[in-house]
């Protein structure tokens, strides 16, 4: 009976009340911190262009986070929708310019995840997630701050950047986050307290 | 932002999507690999 309970739960479409609570409100309290970090994101980008605008990677941790508490298709992105809706709305330098950020962070997540079948959070995983996000909100960054007009070196410089920064601030702070939470036995109710890791 | 006259901005965009897609088509094998191993 567990085990059948622990499949369900692993499946799609068998979001619980408390899956969409958790992603709303990983959302909510990470679009806030990311605003005020959004005048330090506007400093880096302002003053060194692509690479500056990949140096400060902590963008990325609420839609891993939320992946690795609820392990379920779409966390990533419907999470970071809401995150960049928040960041607008709570007066991110960037303005509008969020909800893109939103979308494409959370669908560079999402595809990492969709790929490993939702059933993988080791640190490999949780770092592509967070790296991965930011080498999609690239797609954004460059085209609304008018970086597409440099040479395609420095573009793909100011990427490989981000990988790294985003990979490490990002999804190993999310995953040592969600280690912490995973010991302190606060996730019993959902998938990721059923699994080591 | 004008994306049609922006140098580097389509071939950075080829390169990203052309790696992206070999990354995760790597990692679903991987992933099939390991769980097959059990």
């Amino acid at each position: 009976m567990a085990a059948r309970a622990a499949t369900m739960k692993q499946g799609i479409g068998t979001w619980t009340t408390l899956d969409i609570v958790v992603v709303a409100v990983v959302g909510v309290v990470f679009g806030l911190l990311n605003s005020p970090f959004g005048l330090i994101y506007q400093s880096f980008q302002a003053a060194f262009g692509p690479i500056g605008a990949n140096i400060f990677g902590v963008f990325n941790i609420s839609q891993c986070l939320a992946m690795f508490i609820v392990r379920k298709p779409g966390a990533a992105i419907v999470n970071m929708l809401i995150n960049g809706l928040v960041q607008m709305l709570s007066g991110n330098p960037a303005g509008a310019i969020t909800l893109g950020w939103g979308l494409t962070q959370g669908l560079g997540a999402e595809a990492i995840f969709w790929a490993t079948r939702y059933r993988h959070f080791d640190w490999k995983v949780m770092f592509l997630a967070g790296a991965w996000a930011n080498v999609f909100s690239n797609f954004w960054t460059y085209g609304v701050y008018g970086f597409g007009g440099q040479s395609v070196q420095i573009l793909v410089a100011g990427t490989v950047v981000g990988f790294f920064t985003y990979g490490v601030m990002s999804g190993l702070v999310a995953l040592a986050i969600g280690k912490a939470l995973q010991t302190s036995g606060v996730l019993r109710s959902f998938a990721s307290g059923e699994r080591a890791t | 932002m004008n994306f049609a006259t922006d140098a580097g901005y389509w071939p950075w965009a080829a390169i990203v999507l052309a790696i992206t897609a070999i990354v995760l088509f790597a990692l679903r094998r991987y992933t099939d690999a390991q769980e097959a191993r059990g």
